[in-house]
């Protein structure tokens, strides 16, 4: 049965994305999951830091540098309360996802003892695998792995209710998959189910947001997690900026783990203090340029997106790839439902390597990932191929998923007998 | 197929050398990580020459292809004429333009190759 949709009404338009002014038409974009295009306001807002008189923030007195300074702190505050934080203490800014899990994970070294557990997902991004398996092996912890339901490529309570005990020190999970279109279950259900769990037992709560901030609407606060770390650059931004959120109730028991400028209170030749959060995380001179492009990309957003309307606007595209897909006879790695959430779709063409297909896609202007996504123990667990992967950003058209099935007829006409 | 030469897509769908050497002088396997494709390669050293060689696999038509060029193109030579092989050899026996990342499918095979040469050196 066909799925019928309220088309969302998105204000969002390709245009506003000056790359799109300088490719063909027969130009589908759909590797979103690694990075994005910006809008123009992101561009101009680089553009004119570089070009009018900057100075560095946090250290000059003169009138320029406390003008810097208050415009870098005004765009901490509107992440604040675009991310639903309490207060702007809690966002720190790094450089991207990977370095914002990094500093989590060795923020809360200190906290992890010899046979404690570690929870994370079989289906972690490296960035978050490897960072925890990493720190078990060197603290003697035990790394306890979340399977994945291999006929649904979900995760349920079903999956995780043994492994979570008072042993469970942090519960680090990815919020939303860069394999899987719908992880955590309708609406993540699950997420939310595991995070109240991992409450419960005292137990740190670490979020790996890339493939959810700039799709989801997330509410840091009211789910009690303890850090959250998305990309700029995954949600129309800047790249070499990430936000890492920093729950206030850890501010101050939390040792920093990189030291330099602008994170000192006092130091002598015996030691140093620390400034408070989110100085205290932040050492030596901050991506200035990127944080005031993000500021723009927010003020966009919040002119022109709706995450009610994207959500509909993605279960549009989701359905017609699917449905595309199956008619294709491709192997689809997330099962057949009413209601297709998410925004990344994997799946492989029968008899034909993902890279030979994806290199083909590319030379039809299809740009689809191929690979393992990042996700190398994920695809083992699951005995997945190497597979291809579709992933839609807030510009994503129908005309992109008519043009990547369309490449991909003409893809299987063309490979008959290999 | 679009987009690739026939002489490639020849060797992808009849590979020469697609074979286990029972005996071979040296092996070495190598992978692509980002994708698990994998060449191992079996070379039969005889007097510092390349007699035979043999080579398995699984992967993309780039990999197992080259894989199946660079075997043809070894057999025969000198330990010392194939140990001058580079990312060169492999563009002008593929015939194609690859960018850097696929460029790795079609040097998994180079790899091997160079790995089993070493071992060999080492050995002799």
């Amino acid at each position: 049965m066909k799925c019928v949709f309220i088309r969302g009404i998105s204000m969002i338009k390709k245009s506003d994305f000056p790359v799109f002014h300088h490719v063909p038409n027969s130009f589908a974009y759909l590797d979103n999951a690694s990075t994005t295009f910006v809008p123009q306001q992101v561009v101009d807002a680089l553009t004119d830091y570089y070009t009018h008189p900057y100075t560095n923030v946090h250290r000059g007195i003169y009138n320029l540098a406390e003008e810097t300074t208050i415009q870098y702190e005004q765009i901490r505050k509107e992440v604040a309360t675009f991310i639903n934080a309490r207060e702007k203490s809690e966002v720190v800014f790094t450089k991207g996802t990977t370095d914002g899990l990094n500093m989590a994970a060795r923020l809360l070294v200190p906290f992890i003892n010899k046979g404690d557990e570690i929870l994370i997902t079989q289906a972690e991004h490296h960035a978050h695998f490897v960072t925890w398996q990493q720190i078990a092996l060197e603290k003697g912890a035990h790394l306890r792995i979340i399977p994945v339901n291999p006929s649904s490529y979900t995760i349920t309570n079903s999956c995780y209710d043994s492994l979570i005990s008072s042993r469970t020190k942090v519960v680090a999970v990815t919020a939303s998959s860069n394999v899987f279109p719908a992880l955590w279950g309708p609406e993540s259900l699950y997420l939310w189910d595991l995070l109240k769990k991992a409450n419960a037992v005292n137990a740190f709560t670490v979020i790996d947001g890339a493939q959810y901030i700039p799709h989801m609407a997330l509410q840091l606060e009211d789910m009690s997690i303890d850090f959250c770390a998305f990309s700029t650059h995954k949600m129309g931004g800047p790249t070499g900026l990430g936000i890492l959120y920093i729950r206030k109730r850890l501010h101050d028991c939390l040792m920093p783990v990189q030291f330099g400028g602008g994170m000192i209170f006092s130091v002598t030749n015996e030691e140093s203090k620390w400034a408070r959060s989110p100085q205290r995380f932040e050492a030596g001179t901050p991506p200035i340029a990127q944080v005031k492009a993000f500021g723009a990309l927010l003020k966009y957003w919040k002119e022109k997106g709706s995450y009610k309307k994207l959500s509909s606007h993605y279960q549009e595209l989701m359905c017609q790839l699917y449905e595309g897909l199956q008619a294709l006879g491709m192997v689809i790695y997330a099962p057949h439902t009413d209601i297709y959430e998410g925004h990344v779709l994997s799946w492989s063409v029968p008899q034909l390597h993902a890279h030979d297909a994806a290199h083909v896609l590319g030379m039809q202007g299809c740009y689809v990932r191929a690979g393992d996504h990042c996700a190398q123990p994920l695809h083992h667990a699951l005995r997945m191929p190497a597979t291809l992967r579709a992933s839609f950003f807030w510009y994503t058209t129908r005309e992109d998923i008519e043009h990547l099935l369309s490449s991909l007829e003409y893809l299987l006409t063309h490979s008959k007998g290999l | 197929m679009y987009g690739y030469q026939e002489e490639l897509l020849d060797h992808y769908q009849f590979p020469r050398n697609r074979k286990v050497i029972s005996h071979p002088t040296v092996q070495a396997q190598e992978v692509n990580p980002s994708c698990g494709d994998m060449i191992s390669i079996m070379l039969l050293i005889i007097e510092g020459v390349i007699t035979d060689i043999g080579f398995e696999g699984k992967g993309c038509i780039i990999s197992q292809a080259t894989a199946s060029l660079l075997s043809e193109s070894c057999k025969g030579k000198s330990v010392s004429e194939v140990s001058a092989y580079n990312y060169k050899t492999i563009e002008s026996l593929i015939k194609m333009p690859l960018g850097p990342n696929r460029m790795r499918c079609a040097l998994i095979s180079l790899e091997a190759l160079k790995a089993a040469l070493e071992h060999y050196k080492l050995s002799s």
